[in-house]
C-alpha cells in the first residue's frame, strides 16, 4: 500500500502524463509570453475555448507552488511547444530595394530583394498569374471599365506567404500614395514595422543581433486558404467562430458567385439564413475534408503534384524518376497555378485539376442509372453545387453611382435582394440585409479541359453602363463627375431623382426610371465631353466551381432535371434594374452564354438557358432530357392514332351488337369442335409478352411525363423499364427460335398466291359479313391460326415496329456505353421521340388486337383459347 | 394430362407474376439499403401497475413504505442490498496497479469536489438509496427495512430526501407510494444531475437540462424520449453502467455498440476511425450545452470571510469556483478503466495529482480516444505525510461551520482512518469525467477539420502520434 503516487509516476510513461505536464507548461508559457509584447503564434492555434480556460486557470491558480513549479519546469526542461505545423523556413533578413538591411537603412522592404536572396524572384515575378495582385485591387464589381491601377509596384511575396498579412495596411499604403511601402505595410500585423500617420518605421526589437527576424514573428510558409481568401473570397477556417460576411470584405468569389470556402456547417454560421437549422452541410466539402486552395491550385512545377502527363517514352517505363527536385523547385517555383487561366497550363498538359483528377466519378455513382451519360452531359458541379448560400450579385447598375462612387447593386439569394446600400456613402453596399434564401445557379454549357462541352453551373449578372456614341464605356472618373460634385450629388441630379425630397437618394430612387432622368445624366455627360451618351447593358456569366457538397446533399432527385420544370432550363432573374432606354445584350466575355432574355412580367428580365445549340457557342449542345423534352407533333399524332382506333373499334363493336340483336334468328353454327389451338409454350410466351408490353407502356409513360406520376420514383421506373425491356427481348428471341425450330413460323408467313384477294375478303368480312353473322372467311386451325390481315399486321409489327422499338430503346440505353453510335443515329433528340411514336403505335395495336379477339366464334372464344389452349371452332365443312 | 388441366391458366399467371416480380426486384435492388435496427436492443415500454389502490394506509416513515412494498415484492430489498446504490462500495476488484484486490465506492474514495463522505455522512447520504446512514450509530447495511424504494420509483415528483437520506418532512409519503412506477430521468437525475452539490457540477454531460431535453441536446433522451433505464438496463435492481470516479472495472458497462453497429457509417473514411476513436468523441462535440458545469474548485481560497459570496464563483465555505458553458472535451486514450487514488496513498504536492487517470495509450489495442471533462482543484493534503486529506465539512464541527481547517482535517482523518500530522497545504488535483451523455444528432457530429487541422481539437503529440495521423499515419495495433 501507500505507494508514492504522483502524476509524474503514474503507471506508465505515457501520453496522459505528457498532456498534464503540457497543460501546466502551457500555462507557464502563457504567463511568460503575456509579459512580453510579442506573443508566439502557436498560442492562437489552439481551440479558443480551451485557451480561455487555460488562461483562466493559470490566472486563478497562479501563485505559490504552481508558479514555482512552472518556473522550474521551464528552466529545467526547456519548453517544447507542441507546434502542429512548424515553419521550416529559416529566419530571413529584410532588405530594401538596394539590398541593404531595412533596420539600418530605414527604407521600405523589397520582397524582390528580400526573397531574392534564395529564390529567383525575377523568374517568379515573370511567371506569376498574380502580378496584378500587388496593385490596388482587382475589380470586384463586374465593372465595364478596367481596374484603375494603383501605380506600379513589385510582386508582394508577403501577402501569400506569411501567416498574418495585413492587407488593410497594404491597401492603406497604396491609397496614401506610398506604393513603395506596400510590401512592408503587409508586415504591419507582425509588429516588425509600425505606422504613425503614414510615417513607417522598423521596430528595432524585432530584429535579432544577426539582423534576422525571428520566425515566431514572421512565419513564412505555403499559402494558406486564408492567404488566398484575402482577395479571392470569403475563407473561414475557424471551426468555432460563426462565419459572418463582413461588408466590403467578402471578396469577389463570394460577391460574383456566392462562393464561400469554409469547413463550417452552414447551420453554425452567423448568417441570417432561411431554414438554417436544417443546413447541417458544410459550406464546402473540400474545406471540410481539409483539401485547401493550393491542393488543387498548385504551382505547376511543384514536384509533389507532378502527374507525369503523356510524355514520350517507352511503354515499359511506368515511372520517370528524373524530375525536378525540391531545391530546384524552391529556387524557381512557377507562380502559374493549376486551373488558372495561365498560359503555361497547356505546357503542363493535364496538369490542371478537375474533379476527375481525384475522383473516379463512375465508381462513385453506382446508384445512378446512365452514369456515363450523365457525366458526358453535365459537369460534377451541376449536381454537387446545388445551391449557394451566400448572396451573389444579380445586377450591377453603373448608370448610377452612390456618393462614394460605387454602383447600385442587387443580389440574388436573399428575400429582398436589397443591399445595405450606401446612400450616405459609408458602406460599399456589398452585403445584403435581407434573409438569405440561397440561390440555384443557372446551367450553361462549358467547354472543359478535355475539350468536351458539358453543362455547368453559373451565376449570371446583368450590368448597365453608359457608353459614348461609338460604344466605348464612359470612364469611371467621367461618370462620377456626371453625378457628383465634391462627393455629393449635383443639385440638378438631386432635383431629378429625389422623389421624397429628403436631400438624399435611396436605392429605390437611384434608378433611371424615366427618359427625363436619363436625359439629365446624358446632358451632364455630354457637357463633360462624352459624345452622344446612351445606356448599354450586357449579361456576364461567372462559372461556379466551389461550395461543392458530397452526395448526401447533392442533387439526387431525378425529377430535378427530368421534369417539365427542369433545372436545366430554369430561368435566373437578372434584376429589375433600369432599362434607361438602353438595351440588354448577351455577351460571353470568353465564357459561353447560351440562352435567351425574357421579361419576367415584373418589370425585370430573366435569363433562360437554351438546351440547343446557339451562337456564340461553337460546340453544339443538343440535349434531349427524358421527362422534360418532348416533341409535340409526335404526342398529338400518337394520341390521334390511339384514340382513332379506340373509337373505331368501339363503333365497330357497337354496330356488331346492334346487328346481332337484329338478326337473332340467324344462329351461329350450332356445331362446334374443340380444337387444341395454342400450345402451352405459345400461351406462356404470349402472356409474358403481354405483361411486359403493358409494363413497358406504363413505365414509358411515367418516364415521358413524370409530373403526372409523381408517386412513382423516377429512377426506379427507369430501372424497371430497362429490365422489362430486357425480358421482352429475351422472350421474343426465345419465341423466334421456337417458331423457327418448330416450323410454326409458317403461321406468320402469308401465302403469296391470292394473298391480296384474301386480304380483301377478310376486310370485307369485318366490314360487312360480321354484321350479318357470316362465317369467318378463313377457318382457324392449329395449323393456320391467322387470317391474311393478321398475317400482314404481325409481319409489320414483328419485322418493323418491334425491331425499331428495340433498336431505338437499345440505342437510348446505349447513349451511355456507345455514345458515338447513338450520336451517329441522331442522338437522343431523334431516338427518344421516335421511341415514343412507336410506343403509341404499340398501344394502338393493342387496342385493335384486343378488340379483334372478340370476333371469334363467341366474343371470348379467342381469349379463352389463348388462356386454356382449347378453342371452339366452326366445323370444317362450312368453310369455303 | 397438362393439355386438359383446368387450372393451367393459374399456373401461367403465377409464373408470369413471379417472373415480373423477380425482374422488378432485381432491377430495383441497387436502390435498397439494409440498415440494422438499433431498436432491437431497446426494451419495450412496460406499463406499470397503478398502485393507488394498493397503497392505502397512511405512512409515517420511509421504512413503513418499504415494508408495504416488500409485502408483495419480497426479494426487492435483498436485490437492492447487493447493489452499489446501497453499499456505495464495490466488491473487491483485482487491478494491475495494486498488489491486492481493491474495493472502492463513494463510501471510501475521495474526489476533488466535496472530497469525501466519511464523517460527512448525514449530508452526503441524502443521495443514498436508504434511510438513516449518518445517524449516531453505525449504519447497518444488513437491515433491509431501511432500503429506500421511493427515491427511484416515486412518480409523484414530490419525494425529496433530507439528511441521512430520510424523507423530508413535507413529503406526502402516501401520494409518493401510490405513484410508483419505473424509474424515469427525474428519479435518476435527482441525484445524478446534481452530483458535486448542485446542478451539473460534476459530470458536465448530466444536468437538469435533461429533464426536458431537446433533440439537439441529447438525441436519445430528447429526440426519442429515452429514459435512463432504456440504456442502463436493469436486472434484479442491478443497473448497468459505471464511471471511473468510483468504479475500477468495466464489467456491466453500457456501450453505444449495444444497439448500434460500428459499421453504420456509409463513408469508409469514418468507419476507419472506429478502431481508434470512441463514438462519443465525434458525437458529443460539447457538453454543458444548456447548464454550466464546474471545471475548477479552489479550496485554498475558502474561509476568506471578508470576501463576498457569489454563487458559482466564490463561497466562503467552499472557496473559489470556475464554471463553463459548452465545454469542449479534452481527449485521451481510454480502455474503459482508470487507476484510482485511494485514501492514504502518497502523492507529490509539487505536481498535479490525477485522482482517476484513465488507462490506455496509443499501443493499447483496447484503448480508444475518448472525451473527458477534466475538473481541476486545489484541495488539502498533509504537508508532512504527503497524502491527500479528507476534511469534515458538514455538520456541527465541520469546516463549513468552524472555518478551521485544522480541526476539520483532524476529524476527517480520524473518521477515514488516515494519519494527520497537523500541518496541511493545498495541492493541485485533477479528475477525469468520461463524457457519454448529451449525444447530439449526427448532423452536429465532429467533422474532419475539427481534429485534422491546424487548430484542431487533438493534441496529436500528447496522444503519442508523431503528428496528425491523417498525414503521418495512424496506429497499427489490433489489426
Amino acid at each position: 500500500m501507500n505507494r508514492r503516487y504522483t502524476s509524474m509516476q503514474l503507471n506508465r510513461e505515457d501520453t496522459k502524463d505528457a498532456e498534464i505536464r503540457n497543460h501546466f507548461q502551457h500555462e507557464g508559457a502563457e504567463r511568460t509570453t503575456h509579459a512580453s509584447s510579442l506573443p508566439p503564434r502557436w498560442l492562437f492555434r489552439r481551440g479558443e475555448a480551451r485557451l480561455v480556460r487555460r488562461i483562466a486557470i493559470s490566472i486563478l491558480t497562479g501563485g505559490g507552488v504552481l508558479s514555482l513549479m512552472v518556473g522550474i519546469l521551464l528552466l529545467g526542461a526547456g519548453v517544447t511547444f507542441a507546434q502542429t505545423n512548424p515553419s521550416f523556413h529559416p529566419p530571413i533578413v529584410l532588405r530594401d530595394a538596394d539590398g541593404a538591411l531595412v533596420q539600418e537603412s530605414g527604407a521600405p522592404a523589397s520582397a524582390m530583394m528580400t526573397c531574392g536572396d534564395c529564390h529567383d524572384t525575377a523568374f517568379i515575378s515573370a511567371n506569376s498569374s498574380h502580378a496584378d495582385g500587388a496593385l490596388r485591387s482587382v475589380r470586384q464589381d463586374a465593372a465595364p471599365f478596367a481596374a484603375s491601377s494603383g501605380g506600379s509596384v513589385e510582386t508582394n511575396c508577403f501577402m501569400c506567404h506569411i501567416a498574418q498579412p495585413d492587407n488593410a495596411a497594404r491597401l492603406g499604403a497604396l491609397d496614401a500614395g506610398q506604393p513603395e511601402w506596400a510590401s512592408s505595410a503587409t508586415l504591419r500585423a507582425t509588429g516588425i514595422v509600425t505606422d504613425a500617420d503614414g510615417s513607417w518605421s522598423w521596430n528595432a526589437a524585432a530584429f535579432a543581433p544577426d539582423g534576422t527576424v525571428d520566425t515566431a514573428l514572421l512565419a513564412i510558409g505555403d499559402p494558406t486558404d486564408a492567404n488566398c481568401g484575402q482577395c479571392h473570397g470569403t475563407v473561414h477556417s475557424d471551426g468555432q467562430m460563426p462565419l459572418v460576411l463582413t461588408d466590403g470584405e467578402s471578396g469577389w468569389e463570394t460577391l460574383l458567385r456566392g462562393q464561400v470556402f469554409s469547413p463550417q456547417r452552414i447551420s453554425s454560421s452567423g448568417l441570417s439564413l432561411e431554414d438554417k437549422s436544417t443546413l447541417t452541410r458544410p459550406w464546402d466539402v473540400h474545406a471540410e475534408r481539409l483539401v485547401g486552395c493550393t491542393d488543387c491550385h498548385y504551382a505547376l512545377n511543384n514536384p509533389v503534384f507532378d502527374t507525369q502527363p503523356d510524355r514520350t517514352g517507352p511503354d515499359h517505363l511506368q515511372f520517370d524518376p528524373r524530375r525536378m527536385d525540391f531545391g530546384e523547385y524552391l529556387h524557381r517555383p512557377l507562380h502559374q497555378f493549376a486551373n488558372s487561366q495561365g498560359a503555361l497550363n497547356s505546357d503542363f498538359g493535364g496538369a490542371a485539376r478537375s474533379c476527375s483528377s481525384c475522383h473516379e466519378s463512375v465508381a462513385a455513382h453506382s446508384w445512378l442509372p446512365y452514369a456515363e451519360r450523365h457525366f458526358s452531359a453535365t459537369t460534377c458541379e451541376t449536381c454537387h453545387v446545388p445551391t449557394l448560400y451566400a448572396p451573389a450579385l444579380e445586377s450591377v447598375d453603373w448608370t448610377v453611382v452612390h456618393p462614394d462612387g460605387s454602383p447600385r447593386m442587387t443580389y440574388r439569394g436573399t428575400d429582398d435582394g436589397a443591399t445595405t446600400g450606401s446612400p450616405d456613402g459609408t458602406t460599399d453596399g456589398s452585403s445584403p440585409t435581407g434573409l438569405i434564401t440561397g440561390f440555384t445557379p443557372v446551367v450553361l454549357p462549358r467547354v472543359g479541359t478535355d475539350g468536351a462541352t458539358r453543362l455547368a453551373p453559373y451565376n449570371v449578372i446583368s450590368r448597365w453602363y453608359w457608353v459614348a456614341g461609338d460604344g466605348t464605356p464612359v470612364s469611371e472618373e467621367v461618370l462620377r463627375a456626371g453625378w457628383l460634385v465634391d462627393g455629393a450629388y449635383a443639385p440638378e441630379v438631386l432635383a431629378a431623382f429625389d422623389a421624397n425630397g429628403d436631400g438624399a437618394l435611396s436605392d429605390a430612387e437611384l434608378l433611371l426610371d424615366t427618359p427625363e432622368m436619363t436625359a439629365v445624366i446624358a446632358d451632364r455627360l455630354s457637357a463633360l465631353g462624352v459624345a452622344d451618351p446612351r445606356v448599354m447593358g450586357d449579361v456576364q456569366s461567372y462559372a461556379i466551381h466551389h461550395n461543392v457538397i458530397g452526395g448526401e446533399w447533392a442533387v439526387r432527385e431525378c425529377t430535378t432535371c427530368h421534369a417539365d420544370d427542369s433545372r436545366m432550363a430554369a430561368a435566373l432573374p437578372l434584376g429589375t434594374g433600369t432599362l434607361g432606354g438602353g438595351e440588354l445584350t448577351l455577351t460571353a466575355s470568353g465564357l459561353p452564354l447560351n440562352g435567351a432574355l425574357e421579361p419576367d412580367g415584373d418589370g425585370g428580365v430573366s435569363y433562360r438557358p437554351l438546351l440547343v445549340a446557339a451562337p456564340p457557342l461553337t460546340a453544339p449542345v443538343d440535349l434531349y432530357i427524358l421527362g422534360h423534352n418532348s416533341v409535340d407533333w409526335i404526342n398529338w399524332l400518337g394520341a390521334l392514332m390511339f384514340l382513332g382506333v379506340a373509337f373505331g373499334a368501339g363503333g365497330h363493336g357497337l354496330l356488331r351488337i346492334l346487328a346481332s340483336r337484329r338478326q337473332r334468328v340467324h344462329q351461329p353454327h350450332a356445331v362446334t369442335e374443340k380444337v387444341y389451338m395454342y400450345s402451352i409454350y405459345e400461351r406462356a410466351w404470349h402472356w409474358m409478352q403481354t405483361v411486359m408490353i403493358f409494363g413497358l407502356l406504363f413505365t414509358g409513360l411515367v418516364i415521358h411525363n413524370p409530373e403526372a406520376f409523381s408517386m412513382f420514383d423516377f429512377q426506379g421506373v427507369v430501372l424497371v423499364h430497362n429490365a422489362l425491356a430486357l425480358v421482352l427481348v429475351i422472350n421474343a428471341a426465345f419465341a423466334l427460335v421456337y417458331h423457327l425450330v418448330s416450323g410454326e413460323i409458317r403461321q406468320f408467313l402469308p401465302r403469296p398466291y391470292g394473298f391480296f384477294d384474301q386480304m380483301v375478303m377478310q376486310a370485307k368480312y369485318y366490314l360487312q359479313g360480321i354484321f350479318r353473322g357470316d362465317a369467318h372467311p378463313f377457318e382457324k386451325t392449329p395449323e393456320r391460326k391467322m387470317n391474311p390481315l393478321q398475317q400482314v399486321t404481325y409481319l409489320a409489327i414483328l419485322n418493323v415496329l418491334l425491331p425499331l422499338q428495340i433498336l431505338t430503346g437499345a440505342l437510348m440505353w446505349g447513349a451511355q456505353r456507345l455514345p458515338e453510335v447513338t450520336a451517329q443515329l441522331g442522338g437522343l433528340g431523334f431516338l427518344a421521340p421516335f421511341h415514343t411514336l412507336i410506343a403509341w403505335a404499340f398501344a394502338t395495336f393493342i387496342v385493335l388486337h384486343v378488340y379483334l379477339t372478340t370476333t371469334g366464334h363467341t366474343p371470348v372464344a379467342n381469349i379463352k383459347a389463348m388462356m386454356m389452349g382449347w378453342e371452339d371452332t366452326e366445323p370444317k365443312e362450312i368453310t369455303s | 394430362m397438362l393439355r386438359s388441366f383446368k387450372y393451367i391458366w393459374l399456373l401461367g399467371l403465377i409464373g408470369t407474376i413471379l417472373v415480373v416480380a423477380g425482374v422488378i426486384a432485381l432491377a430495383l435492388s441497387p436502390l435498397r439499403g439494409v440498415a440494422p435496427d438499433p431498436w432491437a436492443n431497446v426494451p419495450p415500454e412496460r406499463t406499470h401497475v397503478d398502485h393507488s389502490d394498493l397503497m392505502t394506509e397512511p405512512f409515517e416513515t420511509g421504512p413503513e413504505v418499504t415494508a408495504a412494498c416488500l409485502s408483495c415484492h419480497e426479494d426487492a430489498a435483498h436485490e437492492v442490498s447487493r447493489t452499489t446504490h446501497w453499499t456505495w462500495q464495490s466488491e473487491p476488484v483485482t487491478v494491475a496497479w495494486r498488489d491486492e484486490p481493491v474495493s472502492t465506492g463513494k463510501a471510501n474514495v475521495i474526489n476533488n469536489f466535496c472530497i469525501g463522505i466519511q464523517s460527512n455522512e448525514p449530508d452526503c447520504t441524502r443521495c443514498h438509496a436508504g434511510y438513516g446512514w449518518g445517524a449516531e450509530e453505525p449504519f447497518d447495511f444488513e437491515d433491509l427495512s431501511n432500503v429506500d424504494c421511493l427515491v427511484c420509483h416515486d412518480q409523484s415528483g414530490g419525494y425529496v430526501k433530507a439528511e441521512e437520506g430520510l424523507p423530508a418532512e413535507e413529503v406526502d409519503l402516501l401520494a409518493a407510494a401510490q405513484s410508483v412506477g419505473s424509474p424515469t430521468r427525474a428519479n435518476c437525475g435527482g441525484c445524478h444531475f446534481n452530483g458535486g452539490g448542485g446542478n451539473g457540477v460534476k459530470h458536465g454531460d448530466l444536468d437538469s437540462s435533461l429533464y426536458f431535453p431537446s433533440e439537439n441536446l441529447d438525441v436519445h433522451m430528447g429526440g426519442l424520449d429515452f429514459q435512463c433505464i432504456d440504456c442502463h438496463q436493469t436486472q434484479d435492481h442491478q443497473i448497468a453502467g459505471r464511471s471511473i470516479s468510483v468504479s475500477l472495472d468495466d464489467a456491466n458497462q453500457v456501450y453505444c455498440t449495444d444497439c448500434h453497429e460500428t459499421t453504420l457509417h456509409s463513408d469508409e473514411r469514418i468507419t476507419s476511425h472506429v478502431d481508434t476513436v470512441a463514438c462519443q468523441t465525434c458525437h458529443i462535440p460539447t457538453v454543458a450545452v444548456r447548464d454550466r458545469t464546474r471545471i475548477l474548485w479552489d479550496w485554498s481560497a475558502a474561509g476568506d470571510l471578508a470576501r463576498e459570496n457569489v454563487p458559482g464563483q466564490y463561497l466562503q465555505t467552499r472557496g473559489e469556483f470556475m464554471t463553463t458553458l459548452d465545454y469542449q472535451p479534452d481527449y485521451t486514450w481510454y480502455n474503459g478503466t482508470a487507476q484510482r487514488y485511494l485514501l492514504g496513498d502518497t502523492m507529490d504536492p509539487a505536481t498535479l495529482t490525477v485522482l482517476d487517470p484513465p488507462l490506455g495509450d496509443l499501443d493499447d489495442p483496447t484503448a480508444l480516444i475518448f472525451p473527458f471533462k477534466i475538473h481541476y482543484a486545489r484541495q488539502p493534503y498533509d504537508a508532512e505525510y504527503n497524502i491527500l486529506l479528507q476534511p469534515t465539512t458538514a455538520g456541527e464541527g465541520g469546516y463549513w461551520t468552524t472555518f478551521d481547517w485544522n480541526s476539520a482535517l483532524a476529524s476527517g482523518a480520524e473518521a477515514a482512518g488516515i494519519p494527520y500530522s497537523g500541518s496541511y497545504g493545498f495541492a493541485e488535483t485533477a479528475m477525469y469525467w468520461p463524457l457519454t451523455h448529451m449525444v447530439q444528432p449526427a448532423s452536429n457530429a465532429l467533422t474532419c477539420a475539427d481534429c485534422h487541422s491546424d487548430n484542431g481539437r487533438m493534441d496529436w503529440e500528447a496522444l503519442g502520434y508523431f503528428g496528425d495521423p491523417l498525414v503521418w499515419g495512424g496506429r497499427e495495433v489490433g489489426r
